[in-house]
């Protein structure tokens, strides 16, 4: 992955959503540490590949269709979770809902965060 | 054989001894306590297996009226001969709701005394625990036989006493009940299966005659006392069956509501919904698919999980998976309820979802579980 394009993506996001994002990680699936990231926070890093790995193969042995490109967590205390995961990687990030405006953070920058997500990927 | 306590109650050290020296001749099977006065006495009752008191009336610091008081209060029935110096006839009809099987009148008349004692102490003897035999059957073998005695019915919330002379009960006495009650709560035959001991002491008690009618018109009354209170219980379950459904009920028609509302703002864009509760019991849907249920269920529980051991904040209102297939499934925990909905992705976009169509029905679909 490059890792200067993907801390590109990660300001971008910091710049559109100012103090509504509080932490933002991208890690690999197998070692579950972050490579990049904006007030990183180890402790998520690896509760949500645990959760992700839980989720896909929950979906992948129902007869449901299988997750795609993200889910997001409504938790309590006004936070949410957006979880986007992209073969080995996976890139979480978590937003105040109080400071968010979230008409602009679920139809524009959250689609944006894949495009880039996947541009850099694919791009090796 | 265990040897018989009696316990001699009396402010006169030179009595106690006599008392303690004509008693230890009669037997060496009896063992002898003393106490000086009332307090003492009741402090040794509540420390000892007594199975006799000599108890004097007038002492300082505590009467043997209040020891007598105490023990009623506590429902505390004890074979006790008083002493006293006062007139027998004067006094013996205050003390009848006492455990008072004879009075003897001091100076003390040794030979009665012994004789007396002997007799309590041998009926107390022969004292009868009774198992697999029902309390009506029992009481109707001591009215044949014409006993006179008292017995003890023990039980786990409550404790009673039936008094019988000649083979008539003349008073029952369970927890402040009233005879019938009483007789009723302890002729429940439901208890009779819990753990429950009977004892029958055969003694010639005073207690004063409270119950005018035959054994056959007690066990009538106290049957349909007990009837009426199973009647009772019955209704009240019954009741309480019929608002549980009453509420399931209206709990569903909300749920139906709530869906109709749902498809009203998404259209087609719904593919399926459903809500169900943590048992898998499915209470309103567009379609019933326990497998959906049943993994949504389990994500679920997962995340709760995950979440409650994290240092993370528990799951909110909702999550939200994005599907193969252009699809996002939204599930929204309420404790033990669900709903779950399949929402075709294309034709709704996710801001509108959460902060228009979500955020209105996550609150009417706690107040319906609230209903």
């Amino acid at each position: 992955m490059d890792i200067q394009a993907m801390s590109r993506a990660i300001h971008n996001v910091e710049r559109e959503l100012g103090n509504a994002l509080l932490s933002t990680d991208v890690w690999t699936v197998a070692e579950g540490e972050s490579i990049a990231g904006y007030n990183s926070q180890p402790v998520a890093c690896a509760l949500f590949n645990q959760i992700t790995t839980y989720m896909d193969e929950a979906l992948e042995q129902s007869d449901y269709p299988k997750l795609d490109k993200y889910f997001i967590l409504d938790l309590q205390d006004n936070k949410m979770v957006i979880v986007i995961p992209l073969g080995e990687y996976i890139w979480e990030m978590l937003i105040d809902t109080k400071k968010a405006r979230l008409g602009l953070l679920l139809n524009i920058t959250i689609p944006q965060m894949i495009e880039a997500f996947d541009k850099i990927i694919a791009s090796g | 054989m265990d040897k018989q306590t009696i316990l001699i109650v009396d402010d006169e050290k030179k009595i106690v001894e006599l008392l303690k020296e004509t008693i230890t001749k009669m037997s060496k099977n009896y063992r002898i306590l003393e106490a000086y006065n009332g307090k003492e006495a009741l402090e040794k009752i509540d420390k000892e297996k007594i199975d006799l008191v000599l108890l004097d009336i007038k002492m300082p610091v505590m009467s043997g009226v209040q020891v007598l008081t105490e023990l009623h209060n506590k429902k505390l029935w004890l074979p006790i001969i008083i002493l006293t110096a006062y007139n027998v006839s004067d006094i013996e009809v205050n003390f009848r709701e006492f455990g008072i099987v004879d009075y003897l009148s001091k100076p003390l008349d040794m030979v009665m005394l012994k004789s007396t004692i002997g007799q309590v102490l041998r009926n107390r003897e022969q004292k009868d625990s009774i198992t697999g035999m029902s309390l009506a059957a029992i009481l109707q073998v001591l009215e044949m036989e014409q006993r006179t005695g008292v017995m003890t019915i023990k039980m786990e919330d409550k404790n009673g006493r039936i008094f019988f002379r000649e083979g008539r009960v003349v008073d029952i006495e369970a927890g402040g009940l009233s005879v019938e009650e009483a007789l009723g709560y302890l002729l429940d035959t439901e208890k009779e299966d819990e753990d429950r001991e009977i004892s029958i002491e055969y003694l010639n008690h005073k207690r004063t005659e409270k119950i005018n009618k035959s054994l056959t018109e007690i066990l009538l009354e106290a049957s349909r006392i007990l009837d009426e209170d199973r009647k009772d219980e019955t209704a009240a379950e019954k009741e309480e069956e019929i608002t549980e459904e009453a509420a399931a009920e209206i709990k569903k028609e909300k749920f139906g509501k709530l869906i109709e509302l749902l498809k009203n703002d998404l259209g087609d864009a719904l593919l399926s919904t459903q809500v169900w509760t943590m048992e898998g019991e499915i209470l309103a849907g567009t379609e019933e698919r326990e497998n959906v249920v049943e993994l949504f269920t389990q994500i679920t529980v997962y995340l709760n999980e995950a979440l409650s051991t994290s240092e993370f904040p528990e799951l909110g209102n909702y999550y939200i998976f994005n599907l193969v297939g252009k699809k996002i499934v939204v599930t929204i925990p309420a404790g033990e309820y669900f709903w779950g909905m399949l929402i075709d992705s294309q034709k709704t976009p996710l801001g509108f979802l959460l902060k228009v169509v979500l955020s209105k029905l996550i609150d009417s679909f706690k107040e319906a579980i609230a209903a």
